[in-house]
Formats: C-alpha cells, sequence, structure tokens
C-alpha cells in the first residue's frame, strides 16, 4: 500500500518533470536559433551555460518518459498497443505533413530551393530533395522575373561612332562629301557683293569626275549667216546631258540674240569646230586637255590643238591662275550682273557656277566676287564665261536659275554649252 | 529526487544504461543537426554576404557604367571637327578623354569587388544575372575604350597628316596612349579565357 502511494508520488514527479523538460527545451532550442544568426548578443558563458542545460533537459525528458511508459504501458497491452498505434499515426502524420510540405507547397518549395542553391556547398540539400526539372523550372521561374528587372543594365556602344572623312573647313565639306556613286553635287550660293553689299543667290555645279565635262554645240551654230544656237535644255536634252551651262560668247551682229555664230576658236573633242574672231578681245583659251585639266592660255586653236586640248571656247577674263586670284586685290564694288565661271580644283573637281543677276533676290556679281567664291572652293584654275542674259545652267534640262534680260524672264539661244554627262 | 517502481528496480541499471544510450543516441543526433544546421548556416549566411555584396557592389558600378558611357558620347561627339579649328577642339577632346580616364579609375575598385565575389559558386539567380551583366558591361568597357584609343589615334594621324602637309609641323600632337589599370586587362583576359 505505501509502495503504491510513493509509486503514484513518484509517477506525477515523473510526469512534472518531463512536462517542465518538454516546455524548456523549445526555449533553449529557440535560443539556439537566436545564437546561430545574433551569437554576438551572447556572452560565451551563457553559450555554455545553455548547451549544457539543453543537452541535461533532453536527458532528464527521455529518462522520466521512458520511467513514465515502463509504469504505465507495461501494466496494460491494450495500453502499449494503443501507445504504439499513436506513435504510427504520428510518424505518419509527420511523413505526410513533410511531403505535403516539401512536394506540393509551391512557396516552401522555392524557398527551400532558391536557399539551397543560393548556398555555396549545401547545393545537393535541394537536389536530394527535388529532382532537377523541379529546380530547373524553378530556377528559370526566378531568372525570367529577374531578366525583366536587369535587361536594361547591359550598356552598348555601337553608336559611339563618328565621321572618320574630316575637312579642312565647312566648304570643303560641302564640295567634297558625298556618296561614292555620286558624279555630281549643286551647291547654293548666297553672299554680299565686295564693297557693295548687294545680295547675290546663284548656284555650284560639283563635278568629281572632270572627264564627264565636255563642250557641246548646238546644231545650227556656225560661222556663216544665219546660223542660230539652241537653248540651253534643247542643248542638254538633245546630248543626253545631266548638267549643262553656258559656255563662251557669241557674235551678235544684228542684236536679235540668236546666238549662232561663236566667238574665237571653238574646240570639240579635239577637233576645230570654228574659228571666227572679229575684234573682240575675250581673254584666252579655256578648256580641257585630254589629262582633264582646265588649262587657262592665250593661244591660237593650231597652239591648243597642238598642246592636246579637248574641249574649249575662247572667253574670259581669268579670275584665277595657277591659284592665284587675278582679282585679289580689287576691295571696291565693280559693275555686278548676272554670271557664269567655270573652275577646277587642284584635286581635279570641276566647278561650273552661275550667279543670277539683275533680279530682286540676286543683283548679281563682279568678277571679284566669282573669283573670291571660287577661290573659298578651292579652285586654283579659273575663268568667267558669257554672263548677263546668257547665264543659265540646267539640271535634268530643267533651269535650276534664273535667267533674265533684265525685264523678263529670257531662255537664250547659245551656239555651245558646257555639259556633264 | 528520481525514484523508479518495484518492478525496475532489478533492472536499475541495465535501464539505466539503455536510457544514457538513448540519450546519447539523441544528443549526439541533436549536436550533429545542430553543427550540420551551424554550417548549412554559416555558408547560407557566407553566400548572403556574397549576395548583399555583389547587390551593392553593382549598384555603384552600374552609376559609373553609366557616367562612363555618357562621357564616352560627350567624347566621341567632340570628334566632329575641321582641321581648321582642331587645335581648339582638341582641348574640348583632352578635357572629355580626361573624364573618361577618370571613370575608368572610379570603375576599378567595383570591378574588382565584384570579380571577387563574383568567382564565388552562388545559384542565386538574381546574383547570377549582376555578374553576368557585370561581365558584360566589363568587357563593353574595355572594348570601348580600346577603340577610342585607336579611333583617337586615328584623328591624331590625319591632323597630324593635315598639318604636315600644310606647313604646320608645329601643330603635330602626340599619339594618345591607354591609361587602362594591369588589374583590370588581367581581369579582361580572365573573362575572355
Amino acid at each position: 500500500m505505501k509502495n503504491i502511494k510513493r509509486n503514484k508520488k513518484n509517477y506525477i514527479l515523473n510526469k512534472i518533470i518531463a512536462s517542465i523538460s518538454i516546455l524548456l527545451i523549445p526555449f533553449f532550442i529557440g535560443l539556439k536559433i537566436i545564437e546561430n544568426n545574433h551569437s554576438e548578443i551572447f556572452s560565451d558563458n551563457f553559450l555554455i551555460t545553455k548547451e549544457i542545460v539543453l543537452y541535461l533537459l533532453i536527458f532528464i525528458f527521455i529518462l522520466n518518459l521512458m520511467i513514465l511508459i515502463k509504469n504505465r504501458c507495461l501494466k496494460s497491452n491494450k495500453k502499449t498497443v494503443a501507445i504504439v498505434c499513436f506513435f504510427l499515426l504520428f510518424v505518419v502524420f509527420e511523413l505526410s505533413a513533410s511531403l505535403k510540405l516539401f512536394y506540393y507547397n509551391n512557396d516552401f518549395k522555392d524557398w527551400v530551393i532558391k536557399t539551397s542553391i543560393g548556398s555555396i556547398n549545401y547545393k545537393y540539400v535541394a537536389t536530394n530533395i527535388y529532382n532537377e526539372e523541379t529546380i530547373d523550372e524553378t530556377i528559370d521561374k526566378e531568372a525570367k522575373k529577374m531578366e525583366n528587372d536587369y535587361s536594361n543594365d547591359i550598356v552598348k556602344y555601337d553608336d559611339l561612332t563618328y565621321e572618320k572623312v574630316h575637312y579642312r573647313n565647312e566648304i570643303e565639306e560641302n564640295i567634297l562629301k558625298h556618296e561614292e556613286d555620286e558624279y555630281y553635287k549643286i551647291i547654293k550660293i548666297e553672299g554680299k557683293t565686295i564693297g557693295a553689299d548687294y545680295p547675290y543667290v546663284g548656284y555650284m555645279a560639283v563635278i568629281y569626275d572632270p572627264s564627264r565635262v565636255t563642250l557641246a554645240k548646238s546644231t545650227g551654230a556656225g560661222t556663216f549667216e544665219g546660223s542660230y544656237g539652241e537653248t540651253l535644255a534643247t542643248i542638254s536634252r538633245k546630248n543626253g546631258a545631266k548638267i549643262a551651262m553656258n559656255a563662251g560668247g557669241f557674235y551678235d551682229p544684228y542684236w536679235n540674240s540668236n546666238g549662232g555664230i561663236p566667238h574665237g576658236p571653238v574646240i570639240i573633242d579635239g577637233k576645230l569646230d570654228s574659228d571666227y574672231t572679229r575684234g573682240v578681245d575675250s581673254g584666252g583659251i579655256v578648256g580641257f586637255n585630254y589629262d582633264n585639266k582646265l588649262i587657262l592660255k592665250r593661244m591660237s586653236a593650231e597652239q591648243a590643238l597642238s598642246e592636246g586640248i579637248r574641249d574649249a571656247v575662247d572667253w574670259g577674263p581669268y579670275l584665277i591662275v595657277d591659284g592665284v586670284n587675278q582679282f585679289k586685290n580689287i576691295s571696291w564694288y565693280t559693275w555686278a550682273c548676272g554670271r557664269t565661271a567655270i573652275g577646277q580644283r587642284a584635286d581635279g573637281v570641276v566647278l561650273l557656277l552661275v550667279i543670277d543677276g539683275l533680279q530682286a533676290h540676286s543683283k548679281g556679281a563682279s568678277y571679284a566676287d566669282l573669283a573670291s567664291i571660287l577661290e573659298s572652293y578651292g579652285a586654283v584654275n579659273a575663268a568667267n564665261m558669257d554672263g548677263g542674259t546668257s547665264t543659265s545652267m540646267t539640271l535634268d534640262h530643267q533651269y535650276i536659275n534664273s535667267p533674265w534680260n533684265g525685264y523678263r524672264p529670257t531662255f537664250r539661244w547659245f551656239p555651245n554649252a558646257w555639259i556633264v554627262k | 529526487m528520481i525514484k523508479l517502481g518495484d518492478n525496475m528496480k532489478g533492472s536499475f541499471f541495465l535501464k539505466i544504461g539503455f536510457v544514457l544510450i538513448i540519450s546519447s543516441i539523441i544528443i549526439y543526433g541533436v549536436k550533429y543537426g545542430d553543427r550540420y544546421l551551424d554550417a548549412f548556416n554559416n555558408d547560407y549566411l557566407l553566400s548572403r554576404i556574397v549576395i548583399d555584396k555583389v547587390d551593392n557592389t553593382y549598384k555603384i558600378y552600374n552609376e559609373g557604367i553609366s557616367k562612363y558611357k555618357d562621357d564616352m558620347t560627350t567624347f566621341y561627339g567632340s570628334l566632329d571637327f575641321y582641321y581648321d579649328n582642331f587645335i581648339r577642339k582638341n582641348r574640348a577632346m583632352t578635357t572629355y578623354l580626361a573624364e573618361v580616364e577618370k571613370d575608368l579609375i572610379n570603375l576599378e575598385g567595383p570591378s574588382l569587388t565584384l570579380y571577387e565575389n563574383c568567382n564565388y559558386d552562388i545559384d542565386d539567380e538574381e546574383t547570377k544575372i549582376m555578374c553576368d551583366n557585370y561581365k558584360t558591361n566589363l568587357k563593353g568597357v574595355i572594348d570601348s575604350y580600346n577603340k577610342l584609343v585607336v579611333d583617337y589615334n586615328e584623328v591624331l594621324d590625319s591632323f597630324n597628316g593635315f598639318a604636315e602637309s600644310n606647313n604646320r609641323a608645329g601643330d603635330v600632337v602626340p599619339k594618345y596612349e591607354s591609361v587602362m589599370s594591369e588589374k583590370i586587362l588581367k581581369i579582361y583576359d580572365e573573362l575572355n579565357n
């Protein structure tokens, strides 16, 4: 009886100790988790004491549990079976809960994979629990989410380019910058006359290949009475020119401007076409030799032919000769009107220039103005051509300037013209 | 304090031995599990440190990259010039170039930190993307700077040719030399291999 009482007392004591232990163990495990993340807040002595107490508590709990089981379970097989069943159910529950947590809870699954894969040496935790496909799927999902956030961070430098060809100045760029297959360029010229500041407007045709510049004549041009010229557009059309510009002057005995008789020697394709000079000192030969060089020289037709001139007229005055501006010292206003000029740069580029005259938008240019314009565009040789009402330029057989006879637009007839094919 | 029942007295030492074995196994299990968790945790903490470092440095690095790109754009914009005004323009070019060089110096620190941390085998997707971007951008910086050196020297050669053929030998500008640090170039070589 006394033993039964004592056993009962011990049984209650065991139960209390086991309960206290089981309550304290989670508290110390909690401390351990905190220690893992923030060990710096605990002293070393506290950590050691905590470890000892934790293991002691585990020991006491198991000891008491064993005693309780022994005392209670061994008395009844039914109770033993019930406890075993309970434990089995508990294990099954634990396993199913774990399975559900690890394999069917996507958030937990993602967390485990990300945490494990994100570690340096414990990637196998994820690979042991999940198959490769599941891991890849989670990582891909994460990567896609990230890619959008970081896709703009890649900096590209393809736009860092620069113009590799440099020019001396803006004018040089205007002339020389062109597409490889372009053989000409039209530049609008605007300025003010030297000494008077009258406005002038005109066009410059830049011809990159001087061999394309030739002289063409009108069908009816000649040195006999009744010879007649043609408009620039007609000469251009008949010769299939891209660009055309009036060339030398003509003899106009009856002041009817029929443009039939060209002044001075005219050489076309190395042959003397005409040579009619009547008391006008025009300047000299202005033409291209077979090296496509612009030649400015006072000489006879025979001499010109013997020197290999390909196409030429006789006119002037010469504006620039061998790089020397013949009108450089003129700083005062001289007569301005419609002007035509031809020049060539040292690199062979030919410059055909027309300046409208005697009109509201363009008073015209003087020889000094022409020389100055052509010099600034790099001409090393240049000569004046027939001007005034004759000043004309066409592009695709259409006039691009405004030929004017002082009263109205006029498309004058010419015996010949510079054409570009 | 602990009193065992009568039926246990006979085999007390057997029982206590049994309890000790079970306790030892559990304590060993807890201890081993604890160590494992500790190591895992430390490993994870290290990976977090690396990830945080990459994250923080990446922001600084990216700001540096943006500034570098802006300064490169400004520099390339200044390469548009005429020979007649090159000397004046070149003063602006060298000023912009100094900014680019300063950017390179500023990028060196973050580059080295990222290089060091990106070498850890961390499969954190965000970190991986940042590291990939870092490598791509570093390659872009070095390639673009090398191109700049070539382009600028081409410009100088072009002007020097003009100066010499126009009797302006006094205007000839010396060649530009790369200021790229050896450390960065070493990283670049490793990234390329």
